[in-house]
């Protein structure tokens, strides 16, 4: 089996909320060939919200630096949250084109011994899998096959937009999820609004957590239209938004709740690893999903 | 209420050109931008009217709302315009203005300060905690060495963003809940 490298890019809420998503990548991509190193002293991407929403040049700096990381690592860049893709991926777009900004940026970075080069790229973890390891290889990965299941995907707002910088999905069609969470055998549902936000981003859910629950509730009225059996996503922010916003919506005396996968969780029990080191981590309970469809406690 | 348009308006539409919505005078008020926007129909942050806002100078009316903050910056408006007036980046633009005039949600500046202190944007401790839970190995990104969070700083007060977003000397993070700006 051919094996291919890359310098994984966790950002903050995967290693220091849901770790046992981080642990369902690193146990499930070398199984299909896809060998992930640890980026040494990667900080924050950092967000939209906050940085470059007040100064672009303590974005670009920021993930400059931890592109730069991957750089020294002489390794394509997999980053494993839309928010992180869509900010890094910018900057290495950005960079690569705008000289004037990269010596701007570079001479920052010079005062901590650090260089943006522009010799990677940034790829989101659903890149890796659907265009680089291959639907076929999954499917043959897999020892059980989630047949009938019903799943609810959701893309993000980060994996998909601005298209023009991003260039990982058709930003109106998108398929690659779709398709990966039907080599497990589960059916991919439709259900009106796919596209749209799941409302975490931008500040909102630290901001107005009111507005944040309104917007959820809209998209899981959308998601419960097509009663799927799970919620599927790739993103850890909107995995987050759908775990604890329903468990806050459950305490405003809604009835919502639908069990939440991170891709990586529902591919490693799909491989047979064992559910205590990569699907532990939840509000909303997965539990019975879990023992219904996989057959284990 | 009566609006006055004399070239002062035009220092509002050329700070939001300096700043990043380079296009903001592409749009013709179509409303594109609004009918996929996922707050318009529960926030006071209306997009469309906002473009409008920006090319006649009505800085007050924008400011006073804070609603440029209640956009979740899912880039909706910015991919379906026909114009390609970017009114994300717009956005952005009116987000560093209202910076510049102290004009912040208490969010940001938490984020920043954890991110400026713990390398992170979320807090460390208890992810170590969760982290040991599930058997995860040993963290290795920023929050895990104080040499990595000394370079994030020395990176961070080089910048305006140090003083935009209110950076403390002495931060204890308020919470554990992610907060998350992305």
């Amino acid at each position: 089996m051919a094996v291919t490298n890359y310098a994984l890019y966790t950002g903050c809420i995967i290693p220091l909320r849901y770790p046992d998503i981080e642990n369902s990548i690193r146990e499930t991509m070398p199984l299909l060939g896809a060998n992930v190193y640890d980026m040494v002293g990667a900080g924050c991407c950092p967000p939209g919200g906050a940085f470059w929403s007040v100064d672009e040049i303590s974005g670009l700096i920021q993930s400059a630096r931890n592109i730069s990381i991957a750089e020294f690592m002489e390794k394509d860049l997999v980053a494993v949250c839309n928010g992180c893709f869509c900010y890094l991926k910018n900057t290495n777009m950005m960079l690569k084109s705008d000289k004037e900004k990269r010596e701007k940026v570079n001479t920052i970075l010079n005062n901590v011994g650090r260089k943006y080069q522009g010799t990677i790229s940034v790829y989101h973890l659903v890149e890796i899998l659907h265009d680089h390891i291959g639907i076929e290889k999954i499917k043959n990965s897999i020892k059980l096959n989630l047949d009938g299941v019903k799943a609810a995907v959701h893309y993000g707002c980060h994996l998909l937009r601005p298209s023009d910088h991003l260039m990982a999905e058709n930003p109106e069609k998108p398929h690659k999820l779709d398709a990966l969470v039907e080599a497990l055998g589960l059916e991919s549902v439709y259900y009106p609004k796919k596209l749209s936000c799941c409302g975490a981003g931008g500040g909102m859910r630290g901001n107005n957590p009111e507005v944040t629950l309104k917007i959820l509730e809209k998209k899981l009225m959308n998601i419960k239209y097509s009663e799927p059996d799970c919620i599927v996503t790739a993103c850890p922010f909107c995995f987050l938004q759908f775990d604890l916003g329903q468990k806050g919506l459950r305490e405003k005396g809604e009835d919502f709740c639908i069990p939440v996968f991170y891709y990586n969780q529902l591919l490693g029990l799909s491989m047979g690893l064992p559910k205590n080191r990569i699907a532990v981590l939840s509000e909303t309970p997965r539990d019975g999903f879990i023992k219904k469809y996989y057959g284990v406690e | 209420m009566k609006i006055i348009l004399n070239n002062n308006n035009k220092e509002l539409v050329n700070k939001v050109m300096e700043y990043g919505g380079k296009r903001v005078y592409e749009c013709f008020q179509c409303g594109m931008c609004a009918s996929g926007c996922p707050v318009a129909s529960d926030t006071e942050h209306k997009i469309k009217r906002t473009m409008h806002q920006v090319t006649l100078g009505l800085e007050e009316q924008i400011m006073d709302k804070k609603a440029i903050w209640l956009c979740t910056t899912c880039f909706m408006c910015l991919e379906r315009c026909p114009q390609n007036a970017e009114p994300t980046e717009v956005v952005f633009a009116l987000r560093r203005v209202s910076a510049e005039n102290g004009i912040i949600p208490e969010a940001q500046i938490e984020v920043a300060n954890n991110i400026y202190h713990l390398g992170h944007a979320v807090t460390v401790e208890k992810g170590i905690k969760l982290r040991n839970k599930v058997n995860a190995p040993l963290l290795k990104t920023a929050g895990s060495d104080k040499k990595y969070i000394d370079e994030i700083q020395k990176l961070i007060d080089s910048t305006h963003s140090y003083s935009l977003l209110r950076i403390e000397k002495d931060w204890k993070p308020k919470r554990d809940d992610v907060i998350g700006c992305d």
